[in-house]
C-alpha cells in the first residue's frame, strides 16, 4: 500500500526494534521519514536500502533535542506531517524500595517529559503550518494492565495513556490526531533488558498468549502506519493495543 | 481471490464496509434482510438473527465461492424503548440482530477459518458498549455482550491463526442516526454539546467510509497481531468526560 505518499514523517526510536520497522515501513508505503536515535551507525542500518529515510541521531535525555528533532524533519523534509515517538526505555525486577528520586526523575523523564516534548514540538510545527497531522506515541500494554517490578515503567505509560487523551481533546478541532500504539510483548533490544534469559523464556511467554507467540517490531509497523494515515481519521484519544490477545484474557 | 463477508451491506456502515473491502480486492458477499444496491458485491438476503440457519448458509457461501478469509458483521437496529417500555418481543429482536447474530456468524465462519489455520473476523460494536444511554438498554447490553464475545473468540480461536477484534463507532452519518424522523446529527443538542462545547474533539459526526477504513485495517494481512481488542473509532467522543 501507498497510503503515506508524500507525507513527512518523524520516527524516534529509530535506531533498533519497533522505531526501526516502523520508519523502513513508513518509506516502503511512500513516506519521507527522519529517523532519529541515540546511534548513528544503527540508524545507517535503519535507512540502508531506503531512499525514503534520512537520519537524525539525538539523545532525547539531552535539553533541547525534541526542538532539534522536529526543527531538523522541518528543515530536510520541508515540514512534518506525522510523528511516531518509539523511544523509550525499560526498568525490570524494580523493588520501589530501592528506587531513588533521581533515578525515578530520570526514567519519567526519558518514558513520560520526551514524549510530552516531542509531541509538543510537533503541535507546534503542525500549528504554525495550519496544518492538520497525526500523532503517535508508543505505551505499553503495561499501561493498562500491572506487571510485578514494573512499577516505573507502568507509571510512566500510564502517563503517556492518559496525555494522549488530553492532547487528542486540545488539539483535535485543528484537524490533528494524538493515538497511542500499545505493544505488548516484542522481540526487540528492549526485551533484554534486565532479562538476559529472555530467548530461554521465550516459548513459555509465547504459550501465554492466544496466538501463541510473542510479537515481532514488524507485527506494529502495519498498525503505526494505519494511526498515521487517513484510514484512521476517525480515530483520536485511542489506544491501539498490539499484543497478540494477551489482554483480552 | 480472498472472500469476504459482511452483513448489513444494503445501507451505511455495512454498505461502505462491502465497498471497501470490494476495492481492497476481496470477493465480497453481502448480507442483508434490505436489496443490496452496491456495485461489484454478491448479494444475499438473509436475516442475521435466524441463526440456526448459519452453519448451511457459511457452508454453502464457501462452497460456491471459496474458503471465507474475512468476517465483518455490521448488521444493526436500533429499537429505542425505556425501561418501563421494554418488550419481550423488542428485546429479543435486539438481541437476535445485535449479538446472537454475529456470534453464530463468527462461529460458523470462525471454526472454518480456524481448521485452515487463517482469518480475520471484525465485529462492529458501539460506544454504547461502554457508555449507556436512556432508552437503549437492548443496545448497550448487546453491543457489551459483543465485546466480551469478541474476545473469547480471539482466545479461543487465536492458537490456530483466527484474528478477532471489535470496532467500536461513536457518531456516524446513517440511517440509524434518525429517530422518530429527526437526525440527532442535526438536532440542537448535538450542536450544542458536541460541536459546540467539544465534547466531540474532532467536532463532526463521521461518514460510513471512516469506519469501513479501520475495518479493513483489521481485516488485511497487515494485521498480524492485533487480536481479541477494541479499537474505537469515534472522534474522541469518549476520551472526553
Amino acid at each position: 500500500m501507498r497510503r503515506l505518499e508524500g507525507r513527512r514523517i518523524l520516527v524516534t526510536g529509530a535506531s533498533s526494534g519497533i522505531g526501526r520497522a516502523v520508519a523502513q515501513r513508513c518509506a516502503s508505503e511512500g513516506a519521507r521519514v527522519l529517523a532519529t536515535g541515540r546511534s548513528a551507525a544503527e540508524l545507517e542500518r535503519t535507512a540502508a536500502g531506503s531512499d525514503g529515510i534520512v537520519t537524525f541521531a539525538c539523545d532525547l535525555a539531552e535539553e533541547g533535542s525534541a526542538e532539534a528533532c522536529v526543527g531538523a524533519c522541518v528543515e530536510r523534509l520541508g515540514g512534518i506531517d506525522g510523528l511516531l515517538h518509539a523511544a523509550g526505555v525499560v526498568r525490570r525486577g524494580e523493588d520501589v524500595r530501592e528506587t531513588s528520586d533521581a533515578q525515578l526523575a530520570a526514567f519519567l523523564d526519558l518514558n513520560l517529559s520526551a514524549a510530552f516534548r516531542v509531541a509538543r514540538e510537533t503541535i507546534r510545527a503542525l500549528r504554525a503550518a495550519g496544518a492538520p497531522g497525526s500523532l503517535v506515541l508508543t505505551t505499553s500494554q503495561l499501561a493498562h494492565v500491572g506487571a510485578p517490578g514494573y512499577a516505573s515503567y507502568c507509571a510512566a505509560k500510564g502517563g503517556v495513556s492518559a496525555l494522549v487523551r488530553a492532547l487528542a481533546i486540545d488539539v483535535g478541532p485543528h484537524g490533528i490526531r494524538v493515538n497511542a500504539l500499545a505493544p505488548g510483548l516484542t522481540r526487540t533490544p528492549m526485551a533484554y533488558v534486565d532479562r538476559d534469559d529472555f530467548d530461554g523464556s521465550e516459548q513459555t511467554f509465547a504459550a501465554l498468549h492466544p496466538l501463541r507467540r510473542i510479537g515481532e517490531a514488524e507485527d506494529m509497523a502495519g498498525p503505526s502506519a494505519f494511526l498515521l494515515s487517513d484510514d484512521s481519521a476517525w480515530m483520536t484519544g485511542q489506544t491501539l493495543t498490539i499484543d497478540g490477545g494477551y489482554t483480552a484474557q | 481471490m480472498s472472500v469476504a463477508v459482511v452483513t448489513g451491506a444494503a445501507h451505511g456502515i455495512g454498505r461502505a464496509v462491502a465497498e471497501r473491502l470490494r476495492d481492497d480486492g476481496f470477493t465480497v458477499v453481502g448480507l442483508d434482510v434490505e436489496p443490496i444496491t452496491a456495485v461489484g458485491v454478491i448479494a444475499l438476503h438473509c436475516d442475521v438473527a435466524a441463526i440456526e440457519g448459519h452453519e448451511a448458509l457459511i457452508a454453502g457461501i464457501e462452497e460456491q465461492h471459496g474458503p471465507i478469509d474475512a468476517l465483518a458483521n455490521v448488521a444493526g437496529i436500533s429499537l429505542p424503548m425505556s425501561v418501563a417500555e421494554l418488550s419481550i418481543a423488542g428485546y429479543r429482536r435486539s438481541l437476535g440482530v445485535l449479538l446472537d447474530g454475529p456470534v453464530f456468524l463468527a462461529r460458523a465462519a470462525g471454526l472454518r477459518m480456524a481448521a485452515r489455520g487463517a482469518g480475520r473476523i471484525v465485529n462492529v460494536t458501539s460506544v454504547h458498549a461502554t457508555h449507556s444511554e436512556a432508552g437503549s438498554l437492548a443496545y448497550d447490553a448487546a453491543k457489551a455482550g459483543l465485546e466480551a464475545a469478541t474476545r473469547t473468540l480471539a482466545i479461543e480461536l487465536g492458537p490456530q491463526g483466527v484474528l478477532v477484534n471489535a470496532v467500536q463507532p461513536g457518531f456516524v452519518r446513517t440511517r440509524m442516526s434518525v429517530h422518530a424522523g429527526e437526525d440527532e446529527l442535526e438536532s440542537e443538542w448535538f450542536r450544542s454539546i458536541y460541536l459546540g462545547a467539544g465534547k466531540l474533539p474532532l467536532r463532526r459526526p463521521a461518514e460510513p467510509a471512516e469506519i469501513a477504513a479501520s475495518i479493513s485495517h483489521l481485516l488485511s494481512p497487515e494485521n498480524t497481531y492485533v487480536t481479541g481488542a477494541t479499537l474505537v473509532v469515534d472522534g474522541g467522543l469518549t476520551v472526553t468526560f
